[in-house]
């Protein structure tokens, strides 16, 4: 195999097939990257037999071939490369020769005939949809996401079409996000349960990508393809549950803040924050206020107001200050609202003026 | 069975023995990451269907070693002429242990996520089985039908059946398909309500794929059909109900409908339609008895394991009227007060909790009734009183007779007493009237059913 290319190209290859982890893995191979340079084109696969990635660039070939090589090793030279603008890549015996104008290279060869191939989905669901809505869509719900193993089918992100609306969902049943997306294209997504890690190798993989991306859903896997990268992914077989009878539909107070005075202020609860994340908040409609308190018996406690324009009775709640702080960098505006119901019941966050986000805590005992 | 496990033995003993072949040629890496999480599933037809993980497991081991794993089953078993892969959870599924996902989050409650229970390929709820069900006189007849047809899919083609809501059509016919399912895993089932029937056709005619439409109602062996009323004055989608219904029937493959009304009494289908209905077994079921109504909520709360005194049983078996849903919330509104308490709950507690559950009976003075009715019509109320015979005033004076009648259950005599003093004879004949004219008048059904509306009846 002989081939020229570009660094910048070259580099932008394998920083992207590196997104997938492929740490403590049983199969020695799978640390490695595959190479195949045929026709005009140089491909790059990297698998963790839970994602597949396959990235496609056009480069000068001079030999065809297939090698495999150390995926981390390559990634650190290319990365250590500054300036050069060709970078030339030929095996010669039985290593891969790395040649740039200032630096030679030789690294070692593996046997590629053992790296495994990724699956093409068959039969299924064809989708057209921008890879940026795809993206938006689950930064905006994932970190929610459970990240235990005894639920698989918490443990991801699912996705599903209402009418012309893509909608996302996480939860890992102490707090749900659900984002809805308008899109322009046709589609039609029965429910697709992602395993979250998975996906969040995806987005990370087509991470800056424009355009529209091809999606075939089968029944166990789905793949998603741009105009360059191939991505496939293990889906569930499943059933997500029924979270939307969860979501109240009424509110005894409704409490709107400035998110950045919020922000501050959790920043306060972090320090005094104990082993639970437990923070207590008062709402208090005749001072207009929200009282926020924190206490850790190894350093001290809190107490915070918040201002805030309440409508509704007063209440006293405990939450989980880390779900808030998970959720306030998501939402859009400068004003969020909160609606309680009562002390025991979920309370819902939203961006004032924004309705195709909501955000679901269910409050901590005491 | 004994010889199905037999054959389920051998089977997974043939692959043992490939597998422990298979172990010595490769690395054990290689070993460990494509074989050992395989298992496997059926031999049929020279076929041996092996189970695995997932799709990249699939598709290496297709194009890796194949030829090496077709090899060693040939020659433990030479009948052995292809392998499929089928991508599957391996047996014994990871239980969601509660307690594991709370320990350490002691002070946290979670959200009361509900899983859903439904069958991905038929579209069933596994929720419905027959072991929660009570036969009673009310629903005999259906049950037995039912039973029928899981001996022989087939034999009732459509079994059709109908009756209020909240009497058990859904579990019912949902039940049929699990069982169907149970007892014949190779027959295609699929559940759909006509609600979701109707949706796909309109997608499929949106994205031009009315094919694939067609051919997937078509595969199936058992087609179930919940609340095809709303089919009702949908000519394009009865259309094609009915193609789909004559390549089903021919067939051979079981059709199950159900409908809130007779389907002589639906409004606005197609007369082709109805008669194909009528083909097969139409039955009904009605409204529980007391005695059904006891046994239904003892069955509901040995499983919510909710102790109920026999006091409370009685109390409710007669205070309730027959609605199948409604006992079940009012069950369930007591399962979680005895679970509050800790304890079993009183009959007055029961009384007390139940007071904003039950719908007071209405008592609505027939002056009311009449005035809305003529009101309706466009008719002055006065007339229907009088003892004029202008027809228009007739037509109006004979349906209000019927709806007292029908679902306020007030007597004849005391119907025509009110009715501007009218014998009793008169009424019955205005009732039998209205009854005979429901039969052939969609229009008529129509403003009944408006008027139910209307009276909230």
């Amino acid at each position: 195999m002989k081939i020229e290319t570009t660094l910048e190209k070259i580099k932008d290859a394998v920083s992207r097939a590196q997104k997938i982890s492929t740490k403590n893995l049983s199969l020695p191979i799978l640390e490695n990257v595959l190479l195949v340079a045929q026709g005009k084109y140089l491909t790059l696969r990297s698998t963790n037999l839970h994602v597949g990635v396959e990235l496609t660039l056009p480069v000068k070939v001079k030999t065809e071939g297939e090698i495999s090589v150390k995926l981390d090793v390559l990634s650190q030279i290319i990365n250590s490369l500054h300036g050069e603008n060709t970078v030339i890549l030929e095996v010669i015996d039985n290593t891969l020769h790395i040649s740039t104008e200032k630096s030679q290279m030789d690294i070692k060869l593996f046997p590629h005939d053992d790296f495994p191939t990724l699956p093409r989905v068959e039969d299924g669901v064809d989708i057209t949809l921008p890879i940026g809505t795809l993206i938006d869509g689950v930064r905006s719900v994932v970190y929610s996401a459970s990240l235990s193993d005894i639920k698989p089918e918490i443990s991801s992100v699912y996705l599903y079409n209402e009418n012309n609306e893509l909608v996302f969902v996480s939860t890992d049943s102490f707090r749900l996000a659900e984002k809805r997306i308008v899109v322009d294209t046709k589609i039609d997504i029965d429910g697709l349960i992602v395993p979250v890690k998975n996906i969040q190798e995806c987005i990370k993989v087509f991470a800056g990508i424009e355009g529209d991306v091809e999606i075939h859903l089968g029944k166990n896997q789905l793949s998603i393809e741009s105009e360059n990268i191939y991505f496939t992914s293990r889906i569930i077989d499943g059933n997500y549950p029924d979270y939307k009878q969860i979501i109240p539909n009424e509110s005894n107070t409704d409490v709107v803040v400035l998110k950045d005075e919020l922000i501050q202020s959790l920043r306060l609860i972090n320090v005094f924050s104990d082993n639970f994340n437990q923070l207590s908040v008062k709402v208090d409609a005749k001072k207009g206020h929200l009282l926020l308190h924190s206490r850790n018996t190894d350093v001290g406690e809190n107490n915070t107001s918040v201002d805030a324009a309440v409508t509704g009775s007063d209440i006293e709640m405990y939450l989980n200050h880390k779900y808030l702080s998970d959720v306030l960098p998501i939402l859009s505006g400068d004003s969020i609202q909160f609606s309680f119901i009562e002390k025991n019941k979920p309370c819902l966050v939203r961006s004032v003026g924004d309705a195709s986000f909501l955000y679901l805590i269910m409050p901590m005992n005491r | 069975m004994t010889l199905r496990t037999a054959t389920m033995s051998t089977i997974e003993k043939k692959w043992k023995d490939v597998l422990t072949d298979i172990e010595l040629e490769i690395s054990r890496p290689n070993f460990n990451t494509w074989f050992k999480k395989t298992f496997a599933v059926k031999q049929e037809h020279g076929i041996f269907y092996l189970g695995v993980p997932n799709e990249f497991n699939r598709e290496w081991l297709y194009t890796k070693f194949h030829d090496m794993i077709l090899e060693k089953l040939k020659d433990i078993d030479p009948t052995i002429t292809s392998i499929e892969y089928l991508v599957k959870r391996s047996g014994t599924p990871i239980e969601p242990v509660k307690q594991a996902l709370s320990k350490g989050r002691t002070q946290e409650n979670a959200l009361p996520l509900e899983n859903i229970q439904i069958n991905k390929e038929s579209n069933l709820n596994d929720r419905y089985s027959f072991n929660s069900f009570v036969v009673g006189p009310f629903n005999e007849l259906a049950y037995s039908a039912s039973q029928a047809i899981i001996k022989k899919p087939g034999v009732y083609n459509p079994l059709f059946i109908y009756g209020a809501t909240g009497l058990g059509k859904t579990h019912l016919i949902q039940a049929t398909g699990n069982k169907i399912k149970k007892d014949n895993e190779q027959l295609e089932i699929f559940y759909t309500s006509s609600e979701k029937f109707s949706q796909d056709y309109v997608n499929a005619l949106k994205n031009n794929r009315i094919n694939a439409f067609k051919n997937k109602y078509r595969s199936y062996d058992v087609l179930i059909m919940d609340d095809i009323q709303f089919f009702s004055g949908k000519e394009k989608l009865q259309e094609e109900l009915f193609h789909l219904f004559n390549i089903l029937y021919d067939k051979g493959k079981q059709i199950i409908f159900s409908s809130d009304k007779h389907p002589n009494y639906i409004v606005g289908l197609e007369d082709r339609l109805r008669s194909r209905f009528s083909a097969g077994m139409i039955v009904d079921v009605t409204k529980p008895d007391y005695e059904s109504r006891a046994a239904l909520l003892k069955t509901k709360a040995t499983q919510k394991k909710t102790p109920i005194g026999d006091d409370v049983v009685d109390f409710l078996a007669s205070s309730l009227d027959g609605n199948i849903r409604e006992l079940e919330g009012i069950l369930n509104a007591i399962s979680i007060q005895t679970e509050l308490r800790n304890r079993k709950l009183s009959i007055n507690e029961v009384k007390t909790l139940i007071k904003n559950n039950i719908k007071p009976k209405k008592h609505l003075a027939v002056e009311e009734i009449v005035k809305t009715i003529a009101g309706f019509y466009n008719t002055d109320p006065e007339k229907i009183y009088d003892k004029t015979r202008k027809k228009e005033v007739v037509y109006v004076r004979q349906v209000a007779m019927y709806i007292l009648r029908e679902y306020f259950n007030i007597s004849y005599p005391a119907i025509g007493k009110e009715i501007g003093g009218r014998d009793h004879t008169t009424v019955i004949h205005s009732y039998d009237r209205v009854v005979e004219h429901l039969k052939e008048d969609p229009n008529l059904q129509q403003e009944i059913e408006q008027l139910k509306a209307v009276l909230d009846v």
